[in-house]
């Protein structure tokens, strides 16, 4: 039995992404595209918070860097779209790197006010550039365009996404499972241990800041062009919170936590909306409710069918194969390393 | 000591609405929460004269700063004293290092 339980849910959960396009309208595919700029925002979290353990109150802040400096290289440089992506995602890492200097001395809620106040000071000198961003009046953003060719819609600007996303998504998965960072895990769970061991922490604490800063760039310089005009307004202070309390309520530990992070953050004004005045009153009700019960965040909601899938397959397997045998090896954790490394995240 | 925080935070409010009595938002606040936080953090956390006598500097740093340097960039003035005090002396201008435990 080569049924791989990864395989077989990526391919169908690839095959949802890429087929329910075709049953919505326009406002469908904007929506669409906001989730996966969202889940970007979410991966960068679970870098950062997921596998490093460091809190950032301060991701508009690098939302913003990306979301501008990419549409300025495309209008003043007259840089291709996707350059101008990349550029932002590396302006954005190189100000993650800077936001990681507090975090090399302080932890906590002293981070978090550090990071709160380098969200405020970015938005606030955005805000008095005029030569560069417009000031008050904003930026207009050209629609993307790929190899000359433009997207003039919101469909097809979707698959570009889903594919960036597809490619980020990759990249976080191999990070967490990469040398910094299982560093970066160590650390988080006992700093002191990890620095016994020779892990060196200003230099891990610099990559997880930078990376995270890299996905959260990219995803603002996407939105920026998915929006198509730019204002500071954008990049509030509530909308760093809401970032936080997505990437929590997907999900710290796992990618489709990151996608279910994103959607619960695109759609729930949209399902809300019927209720008018208590929009926001029950907002902050099912905040509060999917923490208390589900701690691990909206992706434990698969753990079940997980589960369920495993033993279905050790029940097929066990008779061709006796070294499946339970209790001989634990057939889950080789095929699936993430389990392996899930008990570890217990006791975050 | 949480108590008493919370009683002159909410005094300070109350306070602050009757100076401010022809504007009641419940968003009025925010700026004052936070500029109190950055006195604090500059103060040192568990000193109480210190989080006095930090948002004292605060308040007239920002002002000095507003005035001989720039209005516009007064509030972000205030986030980098914040920062900077993060960055060089975590604990804080008047308290003394903590140990932490391992």
């Amino acid at each position: 039995m080569s049924l791989n339980l990864r395989t077989l849910c990526g391919a169908v959960v690839l095959l949802f992404l890429a087929a329910i396009p075709f049953g919505l309208g326009n406002y469908g595919h904007y929506l669409l595209a906001t989730i996966m700029i969202y889940a970007l925002v979410a991966l960068s979290f679970n870098v950062l918070l997921g596998i490093g353990g460091q809190i950032s109150i301060g991701h508009a802040a690098f939302w913003a860097i990306g979301a501008y400096a990419c549409a300025l290289s495309v209008i003043k440089l007259g840089l291709p779209f996707l350059l101008g992506v990349a550029f932002a995602g590396i302006m954005a890492a190189l100000f993650g790197a800077l936001v990681a200097l507090p975090a090399l001395r302080v932890q906590g809620h002293y981070l978090a006010i550090a990071t709160l106040g380098f969200a405020l000071i970015v938005q606030q000198v955005l805000f008095e550039w005029e030569t560069l961003t417009g000031g008050r009046q904003g930026l207009f953003v050209p629609r993307p365009s790929l190899f000359g060719v433009e997207l003039a819609s919101d469909f097809s600007y979707y698959y570009l996404l889903l594919g960036i996303f597809l490619l980020i998504a990759w990249i976080t998965g191999n990070f967490a499972r990469s040398f910094t960072g299982r560093s970066l895990a160590a650390l988080r769970m006992s700093t002191v241990a990890a620095e016994c061991c020779g892990i060196a922490r200003p230099r891990h604490i610099i990559i997880a800041f930078a990376t995270s800063a890299f996905c959260t760039g990219i995803s603002g310089a996407l939105y920026g062009h998915l929006l198509g005009h730019l204002s500071t307004e954008t990049f509030s202070l509530a909308v760093s919170l809401s970032f936080l309390s997505m990437a929590v309520i997907g999900g710290l530990h796992s990618r489709a936590g990151a996608l279910l992070g994103g959607a619960y953050l695109a759609l729930a004004p949209e399902v809300l909306r019927e209720f008018k005045d208590a929009q926001m009153v029950i907002y902050g009700v099912t905040l509060v409710v999917c923490v208390q019960f589900l701690p691990r965040g909206l992706s434990s909601l698969l753990e079940p069918v997980q589960r369920a899938f495993n033993s279905l397959r050790r029940r097929w397997a066990r008779p061709g194969h006796p070294s499946f045998a339970p209790g001989t090896q634990d057939v889950d954790a080789r095929d699936n390393p993430r389990i392996k490394s899930r008990d570890a995240h217990d006791d975050a | 000591m949480l108590g008493q925080l919370i009683a002159s935070g909410l005094a300070l409010g109350s306070i602050y609405a009757l100076l401010a009595l022809s504007l009641l938002d419940f968003e009025m606040m925010f700026a004052v929460l936070l500029k109190a936080f950055a006195g604090a953090i500059l103060g040192g956390f568990n000193s109480l004269p210190g989080a006095v006598a930090g948002c004292l500097l605060v308040g007239v740093l920002e002002s000095l700063f507003a005035a001989y340097v720039s209005t516009a960039f007064k509030d972000t003035f205030a986030f980098c004293i914040i920062i900077a005090v993060l960055m060089l002396r975590p604990q804080g201008l008047f308290t003394r290092r903590l140990e932490a435990k391992v």
